[in-house]
């Protein structure tokens, strides 16, 4: 609920950011080809990933990696949470 | 004024557009063509239906009977008609033509009786065990280079008579021997050793498919007596929208070994929707000999029973008989009327009812033994109590994680802003979410298939485009596979190692503050 209503307030102050800059061109499509091209080489052999990294492991381990980095923010962020809910009384 | 006549004027068109109609123009003076234009879950299509059973197709529409495609409208009107009795076909038809008509006892009570059959729930013609079903993972096997193929490999399959009471038949899906990276059916015969491989669409028209094999049956919509196949239905959860999956349903199966007739030469294929009762419904099967609908009965534990039926089912939502009054007069279907006004979101409502069902089925406790009154009250007691972390834990993670979907359309929303507005500076961010997506879906059980394109050189092709499989060319040396597992088993401790060790690096770091 509080994170939903998080990431919807950083939705709505993304939208007004957005709203005062102007449109940038489109990329162009000549290149988007080439570029696909090149992308959709990687893409089709990224199954060999697979053969040479444990990706069940690093599936699981990467997210925690993350957290652990940044767990000073994490804790911080939470406990601010926790601070604003008066019923639960944390200090 | 000129405001709300301009409304008015847009407000019919998106009725008309969205909506079954009747066309004014009829090419031929005993069928009414019947044109939908496809809105909510009706799929656009026309069909026709015979003047003489307009009556029935006014009947059908009164009773308030779902529909998922023009055709199906129609064919259920067709077949009810054929139902009725000759004395009741002989009194609707005195109605074809009329602004509408005085429904009699014996016309409504026959319209109930075939309308249970045609709709309802308990038609079916034959009924085969789930206990046997295969539940094969698409998923775990998708491959990325995905060349999709309609193929059928035709091969005799047996040489002698085979039926699905003998039940000689198994059915797999394997490796396909003709294009790398894709799946085939086979069956084989135990009694002979006979071999049938299939190619087949559907086993490659979704990534992220579940597929359930039904026993060997008996095909009854061919025209070929006692053909014999397997049901496949595929379960297509990257197609879902709205709360609707997409089922995906074939027959597979050799007329020659009851018919004595040429070898596979029948494919059926379509799109349906599951039910509120754990059935799946097809929509029209479309092959040399008609048009069918099929109902599966289905649960993914094998407790229930796959069934077929010949009679189309078309009901989505009510499988309750409808009657209607007597003596009620009914508007018979004329042409430019509108027939058939379906809900958009009659499947969504049905799809969250199923889930609300579900979920109070988890937290109903049924019965307290034979313990005695004083055990059910402390029994009670005990679960409240082991109830109140549940709950609390539930409100906490309520607060925290957000429901289902909420990130999804989130970050759709976002990305679609900053597209909106940032144009080409998006582009490497999308590719890099693709990749990212495309690497997270990636597991042990994905074959590794390394695919080149060809490359030309002033219209002369000096390397020509193909693939090799590291995966099967691993596995067919025993000495490289042994290799392979332990170098995998490395790089997975290696894993583990440095992210406990960074673990505790943090946790020194955090208690040193």
């Amino acid at each position: 609920m509080i994170i939903e209503a998080l990431l919807s307030l950083v939705n709505v102050i993304v939208n007004i950011m957005f709203t005062l800059l102007d449109v940038l061109p489109d990329f162009p499509a000549e290149l988007v080809q080439m570029v696909d091209q090149y992308f959709s080489l990687i893409f089709d052999n990224l199954g060999l990933a697979g053969f040479f990294l444990p990706m069940t492991a690093i599936k699981i381990v990467v997210p925690l990696a993350i957290l652990v980095l940044n767990w000073e923010h994490v804790y911080s962020m939470i406990m601010w949470i926790l601070r604003k809910i008066p019923v639960i009384n944390v200090k | 004024m000129r405001k709300n006549k301009k409304l008015i004027a847009i407000l019919l068109t998106v009725l008309l557009l969205f909506n079954v109609t009747v066309s004014p123009a009829s090419a031929n003076p005993v069928a009414l063509p019947l044109v939908a234009t496809g809105a909510g879950i009706l799929v656009a299509g026309s069909a026709y239906v015979a003047q003489e059973a307009t009556p029935v197709l006014s009947m059908i529409v009164a009773s308030g009977v779902e529909f998922v495609s023009v055709q199906s409208m129609a064919l259920a009107t067709m077949l009810a008609y054929s139902m009725f009795t000759v004395d009741a076909q002989n009194e609707i038809q005195q109605y074809a033509n009329a602004e509408s008509y005085i429904l009699s006892e014996k016309v409504a009570s026959e319209f109930k009786a075939i309308f249970a059959k045609l709709f309802g729930s308990g038609a079916s013609y034959y009924t085969f065990s789930g206990t046997d079903l295969l539940v094969y993972d698409y998923f775990a096997q998708r491959v990325f280079s995905n060349t999709l193929t309609s193929t059928i490999y035709n091969t005799t399959l047996a040489e002698g008579s085979v039926n699905a009471i003998n039940s000689s038949l198994s059915v797999s899906i394997v490796s396909s021997p003709f294009t790398d990276g894709e799946k085939a059916v086979k069956i084989i015969n135990s009694v002979t050793g006979a071999e049938l491989i299939v190619k087949s669409t559907l086993l490659n028209s979704c990534e992220y498919s579940t597929f359930k094999i039904s026993e060997p049956v008996i095909n009854p919509s061919a025209n070929v007596a006692n053909a014999v196949g397997f049901w496949i239905l595929s379960e297509c959860s990257e197609q879902c929208s709205d709360c609707i999956r997409t089922y995906n349903s074939e027959y597979i199966g050799d007329p020659h070994n009851s018919a004595g007739l040429a070898s596979v030469g029948f494919q059926f294929m379509n799109t349906g929707y599951k039910l509120l009762d754990n059935r799946y419904i097809t929509q029209f099967i479309v092959s040399a000999n008609g048009l069918y609908n099929y109902v599966f009965n289905g649960a993914l534990d094998g407790s229930t029973t796959w069934s077929t039926t010949v009679t189309p089912t078309q009901s989505i939502c009510s499988t309750v008989p409808a009657s209607l009054a007597v003596d009620t007069a009914i508007p018979v279907v004329a042409a430019g009327d509108i027939v058939y006004v379906p809900t958009a979101d009659i499947c969504a409502n049905a799809d969250s009812i199923t889930r609300e069902a579900v979920t109070t089925g988890e937290f109903t406790r049924t019965g307290t033994g034979d313990t005695g009154i004083i055990s059910g009250v402390l029994g009670t007691i005990v679960d409240l109590l082991k109830a109140i972390p549940e709950a609390i834990g539930a409100v906490l993670s309520k607060l925290f994680i957000p429901s289902d979907g909420f990130l999804e359309e989130l970050m759709y929303k976002l990305m679609s802003t900053m597209e909106n507005r940032f144009g080409l500076l998006t582009y490497p961010l999308s590719l890099l979410i693709e990749f990212f997506t495309e690497l997270m879906s990636i597991d042990s059980n994905t074959p590794a298939v390394f695919v080149w394109g060809s490359w030309d050189y002033e219209g002369t092709e000096l390397i020509k485009s193909g693939s090799f499989n590291l995966t099967e060319f691993i596995e067919s040396n025993t000495m490289l596979k042994y290799l392979h597992e332990l170098y995998m088993l490395c790089i997975n401790f290696a894993v583990v190692v440095a992210f406990l060790r960074l673990c505790e690096r943090k946790f020194r770091g955090v208690m040193n503050n």
